[in-house]
């Protein structure tokens, strides 16, 4: 006995037929959205974490139809292009903050909506944001240090998409 | 090839919410931070989810006079989120911000909290320190229950099978000195489950008296308690060192603790008095600060 669904992933309208049990996390990756991982599938470790209406979530837990008609944003959605990326992707890779990667969608995507509504997080509130996100390779040093990292990245583009940062811009490119 | 009937329902107002509990059984869905976990673990067979999560009636907070009053569906983010206008606020952001990850924080509703009824739950356990009455309703009425009084026994409460948690009421007293605290020790800081828990209210008159005096310990019995012995020990005096001694000690009374993967019985009672010590003297520290800042 399936249902349809419908969300708003990654900005588009996707409509699919659910199980009333489904979890959101097997809605997606049945979608092709494998980027969200299924660790621990109780919620603990954080590999499946997904943004609805802008807040994280654990996709394993989460009823698919419990969110029905809202907007999800998986990892796939956060770079413009496959060479635009998300500051948070770009200071990830930058800081070798990715071993196995396994953990990674999830702390990009928890890291992504921290800076989201905080550009200028302290140590004390990006450890607040990771921690639900359990990494078994880096010993988030280095996880830590990238998302210093990305937030500098995004007040940076903060600053150049201002007006006065426009300007400051083109004079600067000019030759 | 076997099919399992499960359905998932979600009306639109909690009336019809109200008429499909009294028609049969169901499983009542808010956040799913718990729920979730247990169908992961197992899932069953025919069983119907009732969605109240995003029911309007089920999703407000007011101020009114004397009282908070917090939908059943009220996530601990959108509780994060209010000023903490007054220490009891301040005491249930505390135990908000500690129940897990930004994602389970996001999701997982203060009704859910009292519906699971762990013996660990942090958001029931901050509002037995409160006095707070829950607010259920059926088709045939409302009933408030004292929060003491709706945690039964091990992960049951007296909700009845036709009833759904409509709201929490928690009570905002008079005067200025008084404060609350939560303290949880486990293994790690985040998401984790307290080993021991602890939750401490206490409300002073203008010659430092303590009039009123709350504890609560997490993960010591079936469920969430009070600790009378200490309370008693508390009131009517002036919370020196050696009464905060003394009530963190008889708090051991109360505690009934077992050994499970968290940890043994024997070394959850050594370790209560000093959670419990250690949530009195943020109380304390906590009074006298709402006193200055209401002066």
């Amino acid at each position: 006995m399936t249902r349809p669904l419908s969300l708003e992933i990654n900005g588009r309208r996707r409509t699919t037929l659910v199980a009333p049990h489904e979890f959101l996390l097997e809605t997606l990756r049945g979608l092709g959205l494998t980027g969200a991982k299924e660790g621990c599938g109780e919620g603990e470790c954080g590999s499946c974490t997904v943004l609805v209406d802008g807040q994280p979530v654990r996709a394993c837990i989460v009823f698919s139809l419990a969110v029905a008609g809202r907007s999800v944003t998986t990892v796939e959605g956060l770079a413009a292009t496959d060479t635009d990326l998300h500051p948070v992707q770009e200071a990830m890779a930058a800081a070798g903050a990715v071993q196995c990667g396994f953990c990674t969608p999830g702390f990009v995507v928890a890291l992504a909506a921290l800076l989201d509504h905080n550009p200028d997080p302290s140590d004390a509130e990006i450890r607040d944001a990771l921690a639900g996100n359990l990494c078994r390779c880096t010993g988030y040093a280095s996880i830590m240090a990238a998302a210093r990292q990305a937030a500098r990245i995004t007040r940076e583009r903060r600053r150049r998409e201002t007006p006065a940062g426009r300007r400051l811009a083109q004079h600067e490119t000019r030759p | 090839m076997s099919f399992s009937a499960c359905d998932f329902v979600e009306p639109g107002t909690l009336k019809d919410a109200v008429a499909r509990r009294a028609e049969g059984p169901c499983r009542v869905l808010a956040g799913g931070t718990d729920l979730g976990v247990e169908f992961r673990r197992q899932l069953p067979n025919d069983v119907t989810l009732l969605h109240v999560g995003l029911l309007p009636e089920l999703c407000g907070i007011s101020r009114g006079a004397g009282a908070i009053t917090i939908g059943a569906a009220v996530t601990y983010g959108r509780i994060l989120a209010l000023g903490g206008a007054s220490p009891e606020e301040v005491l249930l952001q505390d135990a908000a911000r500690t129940i897990g990850s930004p994602g389970i924080m996001s999701m997982g509703t203060l009704g859910g909290n009292l519906a699971t009824a762990s013996p660990a739950a942090d958001g029931a356990l901050v509002l037995l320190a409160l006095d707070a009455e829950i607010e259920v309703v059926a088709s045939l009425g409302r009933r408030r229950i004292a929060v003491g009084e709706f945690i039964v026994g091990y992960r049951q409460t007296a909700l009845r099978a036709d009833e759904l948690i409509e709201r929490i009421q928690v009570p905002v007293l008079e005067g200025r000195r008084r404060g609350g605290a939560f303290r949880k020790y486990g293994n790690r800081d985040a998401s984790i489950l307290a080993l021991v828990s602890a939750a401490a209210f206490l409300v002073f008159d203008d010659e430092r008296r303590c009039t009123r005096a709350r504890i609560a310990l997490g993960a010591v019995a079936p469920t969430p308690v009070r600790a009378h012995a200490g309370e008693a020990v508390l009131e009517g005096g002036h919370c020196d060192p050696d009464a905060l001694d003394e009530a963190a000690n008889a708090a051991l009374a109360a505690a009934a603790p077992i050994d499970d993967l968290r940890g043994s019985a024997s070394y959850r009672c050594s370790i209560l008095p000093v959670v419990v010590r250690d949530a009195l003297d943020d109380a304390m520290r906590n009074a006298s600060r709402a006193r200055r800042a209401g002066a």
